[in-house]
């Protein structure tokens, strides 16, 4: 270690006045950035809270998607499209995902479950058996595989999308 | 590399944030600081290993962090203005029996702190006993007791 001891009164000792006040006003700077970093988390600047939420419509979706504009990796999230009744008129309901979207994430569980799924037009299309006259929502638990911007499309199939876009927090 | 990269983030980040928190803060030391230090460790293990619970992600998360401590030790040798901002500088706080209160204020130290650390290190009963204290880069009180 390079000695940078110098005499105080009787004392040889690395004490640097100047620098221990630079230190303390950096340590206040320090706890105001964490302060708000706790406010911040407690408001869903790190996911799972007011700030984070956020919606997605389309009038020609038979649905409004919920979903976390703020997630974090392998964190469960939820996305919730909420169905327009009027517009849930066929059976089965399809709900579709583009691929650069599904392919990023882990679908955990899906409420009510598909019936079933298929790839087609670059996405997959989920398929449920819901009662028209239901007034609900289908929710998908999930966890983001990427760290970074997470966007995708939507929708009720390919040609009706709406897309979304997350950032996945490491 | 992903369990590597995660070690050494949260590395730099319980660093950043003890260094933030102030020296004082792990040396009083009191039954509950205890529990948050064990809530602390619990939190960041699970950051670390993720959800691979292997041998070998444990063994590569130890290294890591040792290789880190090492390469930081290495480097705090060589630079004198990096080992001043991660390690803080020793300070004064009583000379000849009259404390610096403007110091011990903001360095969050009181008077039961040095008299506490004066009686443990030489059973002295008097501020006007000691010489120097000084609150060292550790956080713990050096006592120099004035010469009899």
């Amino acid at each position: 270690m390079a000695s940078n001891l110098i005499r105080v009164g009787d004392l040889d000792i690395n004490q640097d006045m100047r620098f221990q006040r630079r230190t303390w006003k950096v340590q206040r700077i320090g706890w105001a950035v964490l302060a708000m970093m706790i406010v911040g988390a407690a408001s869903g600047l790190f996911g799972g809270g007011p700030l984070s939420r956020s919606l997605a419509d389309d009038p020609a979706l038979p649905f409004t998607i919920e979903y976390e504009r703020l997630g974090r990796y392998h964190s469960p999230q939820t996305l919730r499209l909420h169905l327009k009744r009027s517009a849930v008129a066929a059976e089965p309901f399809t709900v579709w995902v583009s691929d650069d979207y599904a392919a990023r994430i882990r679908i955990a569980s899906a409420s009510p479950d598909p019936v079933g799924v298929h790839l087609d037009g670059g996405g997959r299309s989920y398929r449920f058996s819901i009662d028209p006259s239901a007034d609900g929502h289908i929710i998908l638990h999930f966890e983001a595989e990427i760290v970074g911007l997470l966007t995708g499309s939507i929708g009720h199939d390919p040609t009706h999308t709406v897309r979304i876009a997350q950032w996945i927090y490491p | 590399m992903d369990v590597v990269l995660r070690a050494v983030a949260v590395y730099l980040f319980l660093m950043l944030l003890f260094r933030i928190a102030g020296r004082r803060a792990l040396m009083q030391l009191t039954s509950f600081d205890l529990i948050l230090l064990l809530i602390v460790s619990e939190a960041t293990q699970n950051a670390m290993i993720g959800d691979d619970y292997s041998v070998t992600n444990a063994f590569m998360v130890i290294m890591t962090l040792a290789g880190l401590d090492i390469a930081f030790s290495h480097l705090k040798q060589r630079s004198t203005w990096l080992e001043k901002w991660l390690d803080g500088v020793p300070m004064i706080i009583v000379e000849n029996g009259r404390p610096l209160k403007d110091l011990m204020d903001k360095a969050r130290v009181d008077e039961d702190d040095i008299m506490m650390s004066a009686r443990q290190s030489h059973g002295l009963e008097r501020m006007e006993q000691i010489k120097y204290a000084v609150l060292e880069t550790s956080g713990g009180i050096s006592i120099i007791p004035k010469s009899s």
